[in-house]
């Protein structure tokens, strides 16, 4: 369908918060999911157990600074993987208590109401 | 550096697992208040200690063959400072044997006071003689947290008391319920590792079951499987943060053997992907607080094919002996000799293994331990 | 090396869609009963995320549960991954540690009627498992002659529950000898007493949250598998073959090398005991690898389980779907050494089960 690295990947109103969208089959899959009103861009294979993360849904990472408390941190969602609930900070890709693993992410945007995915891309500060 | 080119005196080895116990309780009952002494009685009228409440808990499962071995099950200090040595031992780290449990005597108040009598009688019969090979584990009343924080600042003064024992589990809650709290809190400020023994969690009289999923039918079955309990507690200090609040804390697992520790280590590093929301305090992995925090005592060693299997196996653990110290169990009827540890686990550990582990635990350098 | 083979997958849960599809297999009296009530005590309090131990992917389209469908089943598993042969043991089977021996009895019954009937000639690659209530081992071994001589049961299934023994007390041995009667295996489900609290769950008390509690819920069925030896269950029964599944199996070199270090204490409180425990590893023991809990390097995990020799000819595969823990068949190869794969994934489980073996091709 796309023949470059951008990918069209579906109109952000049919987004629902927190459930990501599985949108190529391309590198095990893209998905794309909106948190806080923020776009992210995934790729929707766990890289544990190649668990269909993208089918997974989006939380707050808790934080805490004492043992018996918690809080959340909005700012740095995660995704949590429907099979091994295993978490990735959806800012870095970056596995929550697995260090080691780490989910490939994805340069991502709006135009209009269109989501683009940079299939070659990580999210950068620029966008 | 710990020698171990020999198995004689001066080796440097330290044994972690010496127990001690009292061969009649009156050596405790003295130690108490006189309404605590007019409680629980003194046996001087009568023969076979009739006259008294008899202070020991036991445990349900008991050694077949020790009686056949010839030696005292309870031997007073003379004999084992003796048996210590001809080990090949220099120093013994003493854990209690049954009176370990002390602290889970249905009775709390009676358990709290017995607990101290006992502090109070290994300090003047084991540690105060100038030439003891002994060190002294503080038995805390763990039912009372507060109150064991107080005796661990008291009886840590003593120059030879170089750990807290939890004993019998007073409350029947894993050792990392916050309830413990205090009692981790005073041992990280006065720098004294705390031991947890296997063979606290099986008590009659103990709340807590000895193994899951149902009763053991015999001593072996029981003792093959002990350090279950040892998992639990690891499992509830990691995930409640004891280590996180407490991060130079060293706690000694023992009576279990070592080659339960990868599979332990691995499953709960598996789960903490899933299940770390249970615990967002923590900061490390289950893997890394567990090699920082905990050492291992190899009371009791598995029989392991060969030393090469014994490589296999904890090779991902630790390649060193790092977290693994000696201990013999003596006079357990299951101890194990320095002899037969050093033929079984490999040989670049034994530095660690016999003296090097142990010393860093209790801050005995191999001078101190070869020279008392 | 990727194995090609068939696959034996010795762990696969199906389920009822609704408490009313069960209830019809029961007698009248229990079918009230349970409408009134629930199927299963009540498990002990360590809330699941999400509120289901399911993979998520594994709800239906129209939010049927896990397990319930033959056409996800073949999608998700049989084919997705060749799996040729599927062991159907029910959610864990968790109704059986009620402690209502009669309606535990009944409720097995009505289970294996209910399996019978709706899946094990649907598919050729369906098997089934004899679920018993280990409260009463004289109807539980009823059951077994009542419905294990079906073509397609391969098993006698022990789950979650223990009637405060462990499995290899001598209480059990009427199910034992219809297991040797009809030369069924016997297999425990990581035996955990995590319903009803027939038994305790771990050691030394109970957990403090989820982590504690998963890390610890295979701490029942090390205690089984001991048993087997510490308490003669296989003097007496030295054909009997039993399989460990979803109870991991880090465990084993260690429990192995404690039960022998033990042993001579062992004979003088168990008389019967003429060999050691690792002896009967080849002969009576299987463990399924599932959950596998590889260590920090990819060669650990061969390490730890070549430590004890011949291990690997004890090991079977089962992917315990829809679990959330669920082992993928490709996952658990990149921490096995290839030559151990055929037996793993085939020709272990075909010993256990008596199957064909393997042609090869």
């Amino acid at each position: 369908m796309n023949a470059g690295p951008v990918i069209t990947a579906g109109n952000v109103r049919d987004l629902e918060e927190g459930v990501p969208s599985v949108v190529a089959a391309e590198v095990g899959g893209i998905a794309v999911a909106v948190w806080r009103g923020k776009l992210y861009a995934f790729r929707a294979t766990c890289p544990h157990e190649q668990g269909p993360v993208g089918c997974g849904r989006v939380r707050t990472p808790l934080v805490s600074d004492r043992t018996g408390t918690a809080g959340t941190d909005e700012s740095r969602p995660v995704v949590i993987c429907p099979w091994h609930r295993w978490e990735y900070d959806l800012g870095t890709g970056r596995g929550v208590r697995n260090p080691r693993a780490a989910l490939r992410t994805f340069k991502v945007w709006q135009e209009d109401d269109t989501i683009y995915v940079d299939t070659s891309k990580r999210p950068g500060r620029e966008g | 550096m710990t020698s171990t080119t020999s198995e004689g005196v001066g080796s440097g080895v330290i044994d972690t697992a010496v127990h001690h116990d009292w061969r009649d309780q009156n050596e405790i009952v003295r130690y108490l208040s006189s309404a605590w002494r007019e409680y629980v009685g003194e046996s001087k009228w009568f023969s076979w200690g009739l006259g008294t409440k008899d202070i020991s808990l036991d445990v349900p499962y008991m050694h077949p063959r020790s009686a056949a071995m010839g030696e005292s099950p309870t031997p007073g200090y003379a004999e084992l400072a003796a048996r210590l040595e001809r080990s090949g031992a220099d120093k013994g780290v003493l854990v209690y044997g049954k009176s370990m449990l002390m602290p889970a005597d249905n009775n709390p108040h009676l358990g709290r006071e017995l607990c101290h009598a006992l502090n109070r009688w290994t300090v003047e019969n084991w540690l105060d003689p100038d030439d003891s090979p002994f060190l002294g584990s503080i038995l805390v009343a763990n039912q009372f947290p507060e109150l064991s924080a107080e005796w661990i600042r008291e009886f840590s003064r003593h120059p030879r008391m170089v750990q807290v024992a939890l004993g019998g589990n007073g409350l029947g809650k894993p050792f990392g319920h916050p309830v413990y709290d205090p009692i981790f809190r005073a041992a990280a400020d006065t720098g004294m590792p705390v031991v947890i023994h296997t063979l606290a969690d099986g008590a009659a009289d103990s709340l807590p079951h000895s193994l899951a999923g149902g009763v053991a039918a015999s001593y072996a079955e029981y003792r093959a499987l002990s350090a279950q309990s040892l998992m639990t507690h690891a499992s509830s200090l990691i995930s409640q943060g004891v280590f996180e609040r407490y991060k130079d804390l060293k706690v000694v697992l023992m009576g279990g053997g070592i080659a339960w520790v990868p599979a332990f280590l691995w499953r709960m590093q598996t789960n903490f992907g899933p299940f770390g929301r249970e615990a967002p305090w923590l900061r490390s992995l289950p893997y890394d607080y567990f090699l920082r925090n905990i050492r291992v005592s190899t009371y009791h060693l598995e029989k392991a094919p060969s030393t090469e299997s014994w490589r296999s196996v904890l090779r991902a653990v630790d390649d060193s002996g790092s977290i693994f110290c000696y201990g013999s169990g003596m006079p357990f009827g299951d101890f194990d000799t320095v002899a037969g540890v050093r033929a079984t686990l490999p040989a670049e550990w034994h530095p660690n293994v016999f003296g090097g582990t142990a010393g860093d635990l209790y801050g005995l350098t191999s001078e101190r331990v070869a020279n008392g | 090396m990727e194995y090609q083979g068939p696959i034996i997958d010795c762990d696969v849960h199906h389920r009822w869609r609704d408490i009313r599809d069960i209830a019809e297999f029961l007698p009248k009296q229990w079918r009230e009963y349970v409408l009134n009530t629930r199927l299963a005590p009540p498990p002990v309090h360590y809330p699941f995320p999400f509120g289901t131990n399911k993979r998520l992917d594994t709800f239906g389209p129209n939010g049927e549960p896990p397990g319930t469908s033959h056409d996800m089943l073949r999608s998700q598993l049989l084919d997705k991954f060749g799996v040729t042969h599927a062991v159907l043991g029910y959610d864990v089977g968790e109704e059986m540690s009620h402690p209502n021996p009669h309606y535990a009895t009944a409720m097995a019954s009505a289970s294996n009627d209910w399996s019978i009937a709706n899946w094990l000639d649907a598919d050729q690659r369906f098997y089934g498992a004899v679920l018993v209530a280990a409260q009463d081992p004289q109807r539980a071994a009823a059951e077994i002659r009542r419905v294990g001589s079906h073509p397609r049961m391969v098993e006698v299934l022990f789950s979650d529950c223990g009637a405060s023994h462990p499995f290899g007390h001598p209480v059990y041995d009427p199910i034992y000898r219809a297991c040797t009667e009809l030369n069924l295996p016997v297999a425990i489900h990581f035996g955990s007493p995590t319903f009803g609290g027939l038994a305790q769950m771990s050691a030394g008390g109970l957990p403090l949250n989820r982590l504690d509690y998963y890390t610890l819920l295979n701490q029942a069925g090390m205690h089984h598998f001991a048993s087997f030896f510490t308490q003669g269950c296989f003097d007496r029964f030295p054909d009997l073959r039993m399989v460990m599944l979803e109870a991991g199996v880090n465990w084993v070199p260690w429990v192995l090398w404690q039960l022998d270090a033990y042993a001579d204490d062992l004979r003088c409180e168990n008389p019967t005991m003429t060999r050691r425990p690792s002896e009967y590893l080849q002969s009576n023991i299987w463990i399924s690898t599932q959950p596998l809990e590889p260590g920090p390097g990819i060669r650990d995990q061969a390490a730890l389980l070549g430590a004890v020799e011949g291990l690997e000819k004890s090991l079977c595969f089962a992917s315990d779907y829809p679990h959330w823990d669920a082992d993928e068949v490709d996952y658990i190869q990149r921490f096995l050494p290839s030559d151990w794969l055929p037996g793993l994934f085939y020709d272990n489980a075909a010993r256990l089960f008596k199957l064909p073996e393997r042609v090869l091709s």
